[in-house]
């Protein structure tokens, strides 16, 4: 009778030993992913291919800007996050595709197409070494993801063992307006 | 006694395997990794520019079955922010027509710092103003060797690129094909 | 001597099943689940307009359906000789991520001959295509498929919503993700003419 009980437990020890070891591995994706970097607004980081300084964060409820002859007004359900960065690719010619802003909770919103068409939008521009360029980053967000949240900008959208900028930002940082003039914020 | 001294002339103790095989793993588990890992450096150091080859300025220099010639290097605008536009035009007389012809070719202005800036996919309005103005036909590296052209005949690369002003006076000129890299050309300023 | 061998091999029953247990649990398993897999599927709910849907990534709740040949919310006005079919839906995004794979979301049961493999979305409040829809801010968009002028106009259409469950490690790259689409709900709505959109 012993023998048996003892022969069960160990079964099931070992069960549970190799149930949390398969728990706990990470995965492929997080192993070869991105490599985060840690930073706060206001500092330069340097990664692997560019360098970024986030000056400022404006919260609005509308965007207005003028592009190719004609004006664009945005609304939104959510809030409007618009990031004004700096940033210079290091030590070659490069461009940001990749902008995220993670909330506290843990949504990520990605830079909206919304707004592509404003003419300081950063994503997607040409990078030279030796001339910072000063842009904007624009997200739609929910309301309660405003505070707290964090940037995460790379130069590929989806990076795979490339370093990824995950820019803290402060309640210092973060202005609010009712409607913004994207023409006026440069 | 005499079985004492007989002793020691016997056979050696037989080889310890064991110890063998372990100062042995080292050895074949670096022979391993070279044998794995041999096409992915070469197919690494086939993409990287590792191996300079430096020419002076206003001399011709071979590389991948081409001779090259840096025709000019001009600085045509400077915007208020601090950078600058410069054109570079370049001349290929074309030897070996197979491996000129193989996309992509790199051409990139490097500082000695080693930043290094690459050509401009559109060229910006004022180097497209003095394109047009000295009826050039403008075309950059890849669409001028599309055509495959063929051996004697010369070939004319214009790039033009962004980078700050300070750094105009002291970039050099890199150009690397597939066929020849690592190797890659450095045309260096005289100054 | 017969007490002794059958002890033996009760001893060696008990160890090879120690052993085994892990080979033998999975095959239990697999039988239940293609005994599972087996059963006639169930029935498709049926929904009706204005009532949220939970499709695993959206949250829909449809509203009208319409075949008309007016401009697009952008201003296009269709390839000529195409009327437009077009499907008006409130969409939520529950996943964490933004996303915009509504393009699989809905499809038609019985299947409307002519019409466009997939749809055009737009986004009503800008009146363009759609991008990415953020996760959790609610937006109207406009789902709109091409049907040749020719073709019989149905009076009613039955659409068919597919939804997709969320695995957090996938098989191949250990990522999560929405896989497996199946459908989930199926509704039956009346087509009525689009009012032209006006303004920009």
């Amino acid at each position: 009778m012993i023998r048996f009980l003892a022969r069960a437990a160990a079964l099931a020890i070992a069960a549970l030993i190799l149930f949390a070891l398969q728990q706990t591995t990470p995965g492929y994706s997080e192993i070869t992913g991105p490599i985060t970097q840690r930073g706060v607004a206001g500092t330069a980081i340097t990664g692997r291919g560019f360098t970024l300084r986030v000056e400022k964060v404006v919260l609005a409820e509308r965007l207005r800007w003028q592009a190719f002859g004609r004006s664009y007004d945005r609304d939104t359900g959510g809030l409007w996050a618009v990031a004004v960065v700096e940033a210079e690719g290091t030590p070659a010619t490069t461009a940001l595709s990749g902008a995220t802003w993670l909330a506290a909770s843990g949504l990520r919103f990605e830079a909206s197409q919304r707004a592509e068409s404003a003419r300081g939008f950063l994503r997607g521009k040409r990078l030279e070494p030796g001339l910072p360029q000063r842009g904007l980053l624009i997200f739609e967000i929910g309301r309660d993801a405003a505070r707290r949240g964090a940037l995460l900008v790379s130069e590929a959208r989806w990076p795979r063992l490339d370093t990824q900028l995950r820019i803290a930002l402060p309640d210092d940082r973060i202005e609010q307006a009712e409607t913004l003039d994207l023409d006026t914020l440069k | 006694m005499t079985d004492a001294t007989a002793v020691p002339s016997i056979a050696k103790p037989p080889p310890n395997w064991r110890r063998r095989c372990l100062w042995a793993l080292p050895v074949i588990l670096t022979l391993a990794l070279f044998v794995q890992a041999r096409k992915a450096v070469s197919a690494w150091a086939g993409a990287n520019d590792l191996v300079a080859q430096a020419s002076p300025f206003d001399r011709t220099a071979n590389l991948a079955g081409a001779e090259w010639r840096i025709v000019s290097l001009q600085r045509i605008a400077e915007r208020p922010d601090g950078s600058t536009i410069a054109l570079l035009r370049i001349e290929a007389k074309v030897l070996d027509a197979e491996s000129v012809a193989q996309p992509p070719c790199r051409i990139t202005l490097r500082a000695p710092d080693g930043r290094h800036w690459q050509p401009s996919f559109l060229p910006p309005s004022e180097a497209s103003r003095v394109i047009r103005r000295d009826k050039d036909e403008g075309k950059t590296c890849g669409p001028a060797f599309l055509g495959k052209p063929p051996a004697g005949s010369t070939v004319a690369i214009t790039e033009s690129f962004v980078l700050p002003a300070t750094a105009f006076a002291t970039a050099d000129v890199t150009i690397s094909l597939p066929a020849s890299r690592p190797h890659y050309l450095r045309f260096v300023r005289a100054n | 001597m017969a007490t002794m061998a059958f002890a033996a091999l009760r001893r060696s029953l008990a160890s090879k099943l120690t052993i085994g247990i892990g080979g033998l649990l999975a095959l239990g398993l697999t039988t239940a689940q293609t005994f599972r897999e087996a059963m006639p599927p169930a029935r498709l709910p049926i929904a009706q307009a204005g009532q949220p849907i939970d499709a695993g990534r959206w949250q829909i709740v449809i509203r009208e359906a319409g075949l008309s040949s007016a401009p697009r919310p952008d201003g296009y006005r269709g390839r000529p000789g195409t009327k437009a079919l077009s499907v008006d839906l409130d969409l939520t995004n529950r996943s964490s991520e933004s996303s915009n794979a509504v393009a699989r979301l809905l499809s038609f049961d019985p299947p409307i001959t002519g019409l466009s493999p997939w749809p055009t979305a737009y986004l009503l409040r800008d009146g363009a295509i759609l991008g990415s829809l953020q996760p959790g801010l609610p937006e109207r968009i406009r789902m709109v498929w091409d049907l040749p002028e020719a073709a019989p106009a149905p009076e009613a259409i039955r659409v068919v919503i597919t939804g997709e469950t969320f695995k957090p490690r996938d098989n191949l790259l250990a990522a999560p993700g929405w896989f497996n689409p199946k459908p989930v709900a199926a509704i039956t709505l009346l087509l009525r003419p689009v009012p032209a959109r006006t303004g920009s």
